[in-house]
């Protein structure tokens, strides 16, 4: 399986990151370590096997018993489990760049960097099919595993972020850190999101996505605007009359969609943090990662 | 609307259209953009509801000022004549124009019903009437004229011929009409079109009483009534004239033929029976008989006439000069006064100096020129001219016109000044102060009532010779008879039928026309002067019916050839219209934008 993502140049990049990442949370890892070698592989639960897991947490007493594959937690996996939301309803799909693009690599990237520093990585697209297994990674080996199904990932459909979050957080068991990759191009419905993310005690970064075209959309002077909606059907297809007004209007309304969706994502305790799809992914990264709160 | 086009080429122009059409369908292909954000994009074009017929409103904008200026550049015009049309209409307004249609409507007003095709709009018209020469209105638009011809009416005048044609030949102008019933008229003047009523529309029994005479004005046994008699109608008739008294015994009766359109005089002398003095009334009837036996006309056109009972007041004039000078002026007071019944011409006396007292039965003082410090003696009615004596404004002065006896002779007393209507553009001003003011001009009271020490004062304050009154002569007798009506008490208690009155309204038009009275010491000489003033009226009377008033039936005249119109041009408002349009197109849309 050789992902599309596995470029030398963004491998490079990605290495580079590690490296960044081992020097600001050095003193975790070591702390994290010495926890490790004393009794901290205290059992916690257990939790479904997904291929790539070391077959030696498997726990053969109850696949003998109960003809099913359980995989061993301990308490010290819990907090260091990375959980990567990434939205890929059709809407993702937008923009030039594509913000799905920019979303995919961000994720491989936080991943990756994840494996690296010794968390258990999980790539969850959004909307999250009810029941669909959940995939654990861990360790570096798990690298291009990582990739190729981050490159699996398609941007297609609807979906209703809250209605997603409740399905996905039925299952997780809500802790560790995550980060959600998204548009937020809902009008509603991801402020309950935030809240229920932190209800559930899941430390979450929002990484909210932007095409260069949605925030200054190229408008003609005058004409008429035929607008697409990706996540509608193709007759649903809204006419106005292009004029000096109207990016006005777009912008002012687009600002005050933004700053609800920020101020929610604070009043709920998450993080939050808006980039472009045309942004530097490594600069993007390393902003995340020097925030400091997202793997620590 | 006809509407014509002077360059219907230029309306190729109209093409400039198809590229705007085409640049707009352009346009109006959409562009095509996918945004993640739809529900904003709803909200922007919800707050966009208002233009999104802009596009479509900008376009018939477009279309509407291409239109309306490709409209003036072809030049749209209506008629036919390049500029105004002069138009220069002479209205015979004379007695026989006032002889009603079958319809009820006067000759004058049918004649004038046929001007209105005439009247179009950018017409500059003209309008003048006759007799009584008058400018009604000067280059006035269709519309002014119309408000003025509806405002004529007919006279009680007859014009001639020659200044008929005079007057339609007058002045500057490319069309010329004379509204005539054609009486008089050979054939209208060179260059004029006589617009005439429809005499086949003429009322069968068009019989009028065109004035009556009396000679002198109170009733005598052995005098003369003189009767005008106007037979309008289409054939020759037999007019018989009566005279009744009170009781209805028959005084004296009289007849005589009036071929159709034509009018004569009829003399009544006043047999011995008649009773005359105070008791005299008299009821004249007129009536068309056709061989000998009456003419099965409705009452309507039996005109009776009731002449007044007769005061017996008595007038004392005040002439410092004496009969010999006396103003022309007073020949006009007595007639007002001997003709309403006010006074009585047979006690007048004429004194030199103002009376300590006057006879019993004096009603009226008159002040010719009399300069006095003695209070005036108590009468009902003080008539001053020229005057100065306590009681009198200083103010008070009348000149008249040095020509009163002709015209009287010619239309005697025929003014019928409406005090409503006087206008006096020169004249002294009077102290308005606890009078009552009769006549109103603009810079004060014209004609005042005064009573002052029991003594009722009338005061003028213009001269007759500044009036601008059609009828300068005329104009100050029934003025002054008008103000007596309005000041004296009636001359009898009951107050007599005036004649007239018992006319049906609109149908007959009567002029009184009465006598002048004449001071004269004695009875012989007095008949002599009236034998002798009568026999001069009564030829001139007879003259002129041979000459004016004898009417020979003319064909009912062509009605006149339509003219073609006066171009009016609609170029200017359209241009104007179309730069109109084109600013409000660049003012509108950034309103509507800030809006």
């Amino acid at each position: 399986m050789r992902s599309t993502l596995a470029q030398p140049a963004f491998l490079r990049t990605l290495e580079r990151l590690v490296t960044l990442a081992r020097r600001l949370f050095s003193g975790e890892l070591r702390a994290r370590r010495e926890r490790a070698r004393g009794a901290s592989l205290e059992f916690e639960e257990y939790r479904d096997y997904a291929p790539g897991d070391d077959l030696r947490l498997v726990d053969w007493n109850v696949w003998q018993r109960l003809d099913q594959l359980a995989v061993k937690r301990f308490r010290a996996e819990r907090e260091l489990v990375l959980t990567l939301l990434i939205d890929t309803t059709g809407s993702m799909g937008t923009g030039a760049p594509s913000k799905f693009e920019q979303a995919r690599r961000l994720a491989a990237a936080l991943g990756f960097v994840g494996l690296h520093l010794g968390f258990e990585v999980m790539l969850v697209p959004l909307p999250y099919r009810s029941g669909a297994p959940l995939r654990a990674m861990r360790g570096p080996s798990q690298a291009p595993r990582l990739l190729a199904a981050t490159d699996e990932l398609e941007a297609a459909g609807g979906g209703d972020p809250e209605g997603s979050l409740r399905a996905l957080l039925g299952r997780h068991h809500g802790r560790g850190r995550a980060v959600w990759l998204s548009d937020m191009a809902t009008p509603s419905g991801w402020a309950e999101a935030f809240r229920y993310l932190a209800v559930k005690g899941l430390q979450t970064d929002v990484l909210h996505l932007l095409a260069p075209d949605e925030l200054d959309p190229p408008l003609p002077l005058d004409g008429t605007l035929r607008l697409r909606d990706p996540e509608a059907p193709a007759a649903e297809r809204l006419e106005l009359e292009a004029g000096a007004g109207v990016r006005a209007l777009y912008r002012q309304r687009l600002e005050r969609h933004l700053g609800a969706v920020a101020a929610a994502a604070r009043a709920s305790g998450l993080g939050y943090q808006r980039t472009a799809s045309d942004a530097d992914l490594e600069a993007t990264a390393r902003a995340l990662l020097e925030r400091g709160s997202l793997l620590r | 609307m006809d509407v014509r086009w002077q360059h219907p080429e230029l309306a190729a122009f109209a093409a400039l259209a198809l590229p705007l059409v085409a640049l707009f369908v352009a346009r109006r292909k959409p562009v095509e953009l996918e945004s993640a954000y739809r529900w904003l994009w709803e909200e922007v074009a919800g707050a966009r509801q208002a233009r999104r017929y802009q596009d479509w409103l900008r376009l018939l904008w477009q279309l509407l000022v291409i239109a309306v200026g490709v409209a003036a550049l072809a030049g749209p015009y209506r008629g036919e004549r390049e500029g105004p049309r002069q138009l220069r209409i002479t209205v015979d307004r004379s007695l026989s124009m006032g002889a009603r249609l079958a319809d009820g409507r006067t000759r004058l007003a049918a004649a004038l019903a046929r001007l209105e095709p005439e009247l179009l709009p950018g017409c500059l018209v003209t309008v003048v009437a006759l007799p009584e020469p008058e400018v009604v209105v000067e280059r006035a638009d269709a519309a002014g004229a119309r408000r003025a011809l509806a405002s004529l009416r007919p006279s009680q005048l007859t014009a001639t011929p020659a200044s008929l044609a005079l007057l339609a030949r007058a002045g500057q102008a490319d069309r010329r009409l004379l509204v005539s019933d054609g009486a008089g008229l050979a054939q209208p003047p060179e260059g004029v079109q006589l617009v005439a009523p429809d005499e086949a529309a003429e009322h069968p029994h068009n019989l009028a009483l065109a004035g009556l005479r009396l000679w002198p004005a109170e009733l005598q046994r052995g005098w003369r009534l003189t009767v005008d008699a106007q037979n309008f109608g289409p054939r020759e008739r037999q007019v018989r004239l009566r005279a009744t008294d009170a009781e209805g015994r028959r005084i004296a009766e009289r007849s005589r033929s009036l071929p159709a359109g034509s009018g004569g005089a009829m003399g009544l002398t006043l047999p011995p029976s008649f009773a005359g003095g105070a008791a005299g009334r008299l009821l004249l009837e007129l009536t068309a008989i056709d061989e000998g036996a009456p003419d099965p006309l409705d009452a309507d056109h039996i005109v009776p006439l009731w002449l007044p009972e007769l005061p017996r007041a008595s007038v004392t004039l005040v002439a410092p000069g004496g009969r010999e000078q006396l103003s022309p002026y007073w020949w006009a007071i007595m007639r007002a006064l001997a003709g309403d019944g006010w006074a009585d011409p047979d006690r007048v006396v004429v004194a030199t100096e103002v009376p300590r007292e006057l006879p019993g039965a004096h009603r009226v003082l008159v002040l010719d020129g009399v300069r006095t410090r003695r209070a005036l003696p108590a009468c009902e009615l003080v008539i001053s001219f020229g005057s100065r004596a306590p009681g009198i404004a200083n103010q008070t002065a009348v000149e008249g016109p040095q020509k009163v006896w002709r015209q009287t002779r010619d239309h005697p007393l025929l003014a019928n000044v409406d005090l409503g209507q006087l206008r006096v553009h020169r004249g002294g001003v009077l102290a308005a102060r606890r009078e009552m003011t009769l006549v109103e001009s603009a810079r004060g009271p014209l004609l005042l009532h005064a009573s002052r020490g029991g003594v009722q004062l009338l005061q003028t304050s213009y001269r007759l010779g500044d009036s601008n009154l059609g009828l300068l002569p005329h104009a100050f007798a029934p003025l002054l008879k008008n103000t007596l009506r309005a000041v004296l008490t009636p001359p009898a208690a009951a107050a007599p039928r005036r004649v007239g009155d018992a006319l049906p309204d609109g149908r007959w038009q009567l002029t009184p026309i009465h006598g002048a009275a004449r001071l004269a010491s004695g009875r012989a000489r007095r008949a002599g002067w009236y034998e002798q003033e009568s026999r001069a009226l009564s030829a001139h009377v007879e003259a002129r019916a041979e000459s004016d008033l004898r009417r020979p039936a003319l064909p009912a005249p062509a009605p006149p050839p339509p003219l073609a119109p006066a171009r009016v041009s609609y170029r200017l408002p359209l241009i104007a219209l179309t730069a109109a349009l084109w600013l409000l197109g660049l003012l509108l849309p950034p309103l509507w934008a800030r809006g």
